[in-house]
């Protein structure tokens, strides 16, 4: 068997992009052009829809008609068909953008002799391919000629002679196998396509799940592994989860938590924008209404929130969260707040994290909620679980879209893997807990870790009251750390203690003020006895001194004539 | 190509081929012969160039030339090939009338010098099948 020689290379490498979601991403454009592609994959993988994608998509959004050659089903079928993927080809066949030719290969409807060749198919799709101007063929169902003729090397002659002619027609091809032994049985083998692109179901813990690889591209890069995709109403969609570049942009920009308390406690400000949150907690521990508030908070800024619930139906949780105060109808009425539950038992992980990106990428969130993503566990393994978050933090981080997921932990299970597992990858880390003690249960709250911001460690009472939630200090006094009632009670104790304190000091004030007052008084009367005294002296004094005249003026007397008789004869004189 | 206009009861034959090759013309030889040995003067070939009607292709569902279909008497039925290395399966497929050729003996294998011929030619190209 002669291996197909490769037709010259000169043609220049570019890409057609085929416009099925998600696909034109990781080939980073979409299948060669004027090149041939396989798409292998088992009956039923959707290797037909691709096809019909390809050439619908090709037509309504590139505006390049298409040739369909199809071997197993009749023009009648694949118009059913792909009618409910929502694609009208027969709309496209009668506008001549399309042409279906779909080649009968029944054994039973002929009988063979010698010498033959199989030409008839080679004028029928240079045929279409002239009468619609073709750009784009598919090529379904090939190894129905096998099966058809049994003279194999007619049919591989004719093969060859088909994909060089179309290289030379520069026509993109996509060619569908069952399996690559098939090919490479027919002489088709690997060097013939320069794209192969897998299609794979997988089933583990029961749920089936659609992969997509692109396992060869000649001289391009791509994305590699496996891409699970859906086949939805319209057609498929791959979620790319693993980007192939990682790399995003982060933001500096704060939100609130919706509870101011939280918001003190995370450096003033809140959650950033674009983190991933975590909050772990055992049932019943509030998790719920944590995330409940910061949907809210992001609803009444007047951005979207989507909200995945496992566990709850979306009128539990508007009810539920309706107790604490939290009133979700105006939001869902806005189309701000959008719901979607749905039971983890219900698709594999793949389709999952593939649903709840599709729902992400037509509703454009700046909120994500996954509540909780440990009932995830019963879909799958604990790695695979973890492996899916790290995928949707990535996705999510990738659109800037913050994202906060709860974790149940408790004692059903035991020591818990799945906070443990995933906390590594949030940046921020809420741990809800229940206390019991001295007969009742208390919540606390606690930031494990929140990156990038100051933030406080000490842990907080976590109340839900009816007008949301309250965080409350805890009592921390020199009999230790108080919660719940023995908080309160010491908060009573506190009170009382004050009242009387201050009571005592009010006595000691009065008793200090009458005391001073006494003092003053005291006071009062000595300076009346200094004043009284001092009056005394001076009389004393005035007495002294009135004497002292009295005596002098005496003395006065009695020579004052001697001296007047002078002074008579100085005038005189 | 030729069509020899006959009664109602006439059998007719569509041969398509695809451009002058060697195939086509030695299945359109060896179509006359067994027509002629089975069903005398009372039959009508018609010969389809695929190249000059390729639209008839799709429409009579034609993958392989040459390509004979017997059109009347219904239903219809098809033989790939060069009619050549089975004529007795030919033959019994296309129901032919097996009482004009019993009455002269029908040998094995026509007798036609020309298509013993292509018979030792085919047998030294194409390995008969088992």
């Amino acid at each position: 068997m002669k291996k197909p020689r490769e037709i010259s290379t000169a043609v220049k490498r570019s890409k057609v992009p085929t416009g099925i979601e998600g696909f034109d991403d990781i080939t980073l454009g979409g299948l060669p052009a004027g090149r041939i592609t396989l798409l292998q994959g088992l009956a039923g993988s959707g290797k037909t829809i691709f096809g019909l994608e390809f050439l619908i998509r090709g037509v309504r959004q590139y505006n390049e008609p298409g040739v369909l050659i199809s071997f197993e089903e009749t023009e009648e079928e694949l118009t059913a068909n792909s009618s409910s993927f929502g694609f009208n080809l027969q709309e496209l066949v009668s506008s001549g953008k399309i042409a279906i030719d779909y080649m009968s290969v029944n054994p039973a409807e002929f009988i063979e002799t010698e010498r033959y060749n199989l030409d008839g198919l080679l004028v029928r799709i240079e045929h279409a391919v002239n009468s619609v101007g073709a750009r784009r063929i598919l090529l379904d169902g090939i190894p129905a000629l096998f099966y058809g003729f049994s003279n194999a090397s007619a049919v591989r002659n004719i093969l060859l002679r088909l994909y060089g002619w179309l290289k030379e027609k520069g026509l993109t091809t996509v060619v569908t196998a069952e399996s690559e032994t098939e090919m490479i049985r027919h002489g088709l083998g690997r060097s013939l396509p320069d794209c192969i692109v897998l299609l794979t179901e997988q089933i583990s813990n029961k749920f089936a799940t659609r992969y997509l690889q692109v396992a060869k591209y000649r001289g391009s890069l791509h994305g590699a592994g496996e891409f699970p995709f859906l086949i939805g109403e319209n057609g498929i969609s791959l979620i790319p989860i693993t980007s192939i570049q990682p790399a995003y942009e982060v933001s500096s920009e704060r939100i609130t938590t919706g509870v101011p308390q939280l918001d003190t406690m995370l450096g003033g400000q809140g959650y950033y924008r674009g983190n991933s949150i975590l909050v772990s907690g055992e049932a019943g521990t509030g998790k719920t209404s944590l995330a409940a508030h910061l949907a809210h908070a992001i609803c009444q800024r007047g951005e979207r929130c989507l909200y995945f619930a496992f566990e709850e139906s979306e009128h539990e949780i508007i009810r539920n969260m309706c107790s604490i105060g939290i009133d979700f109808q105006p939001w869902i009425k806005e189309d701000l707040l959008r719901f979607r539950s749905s039971r983890a038992t219900m698709y594999g992980l793949e389709m999952h994290l593939a649903i709840m990106a599709r729902e992400i990428k037509a509703f454009q969130p700046q909120l994500v909620i996954l509540d909780p993503v440990t009932n995830l566990l019963s879909a799958g393994s604990f790695d695979e679980v973890q492996a899916m978050v790290t995928r949707m933090i990535d996705f999510l981080k990738g659109k800037a879209i913050t994202g906060l997921f709860t974790t149940l932990t408790g004692s059903e299970f035991q020591e818990s893997p799945g906070e443990v597992g995933v906390s590594s990858l949030m940046d921020t880390w809420i741990v809800l807990r229940n206390l019991e003690m001295n007969g009742e249960r208390t919540r606390l709250l606690n930031i494990w870790k929140s990156r990038g911001m100051a933030h406080d460690s000490k842990v907080r009472e976590f109340l839900l009251t009816d007008r949301g939630v309250e965080l409350v200090d805890v009592y921390a006094g020199p009999s230790g750390i108080l919660i719940g009632t023995a908080r309160e009670a010491q908060q009573e104790r506190n009170v009382v203690e004050q009242v009387r304190r201050k009571h005592d000091l009010n006595k000691q004030e009065r008793q200090c003020k009458q005391r001073r007052a006494i003092l003053e008084a005291q006071i009062a009367s000595l300076h009346a006895e200094i004043e009284a005294t001092d009056i005394e002296m001076e009389q004393t004094h005035l007495e002294a001194e009135q004497f002292e005249v009295t005596t002098a003026k005496m003395h006065l007397g009695e020579a004052k004539q001697p001296g007047r008789r002078l002074e008579r004869q100085k005038k005189k004189s | 190509m030729s069509a020899k206009k006959r009664s109602p009861k006439t059998w007719k034959f569509v041969l398509y081929i695809a451009g002058g090759m060697a195939k086509s013309s030695s299945a359109i030889s060896n179509l006359k012969q067994i027509c002629n040995s089975y069903l005398g003067n009372d039959y009508a070939i018609e010969v389809i160039d695929l190249l000059e009607h390729p639209e008839l292709a799709r429409q009579h569902q034609i993958l392989a030339v040459p390509t004979m279909i017997r059109t009347y008497p219904l239903p219809e039925k098809r033989v790939i090939g060069d009619l050549l290395s089975r004529p007795e399966s030919v033959v019994a497929f296309l129901d032919l009338p097996t009482h004009q050729a019993q009455t002269t003996s029908r040998p094995k294998r026509p007798v036609s010098t020309e298509y013993n011929k292509e018979i030792s030619e085919s047998k030294q190209g194409y390995p008969k099948k088992t």
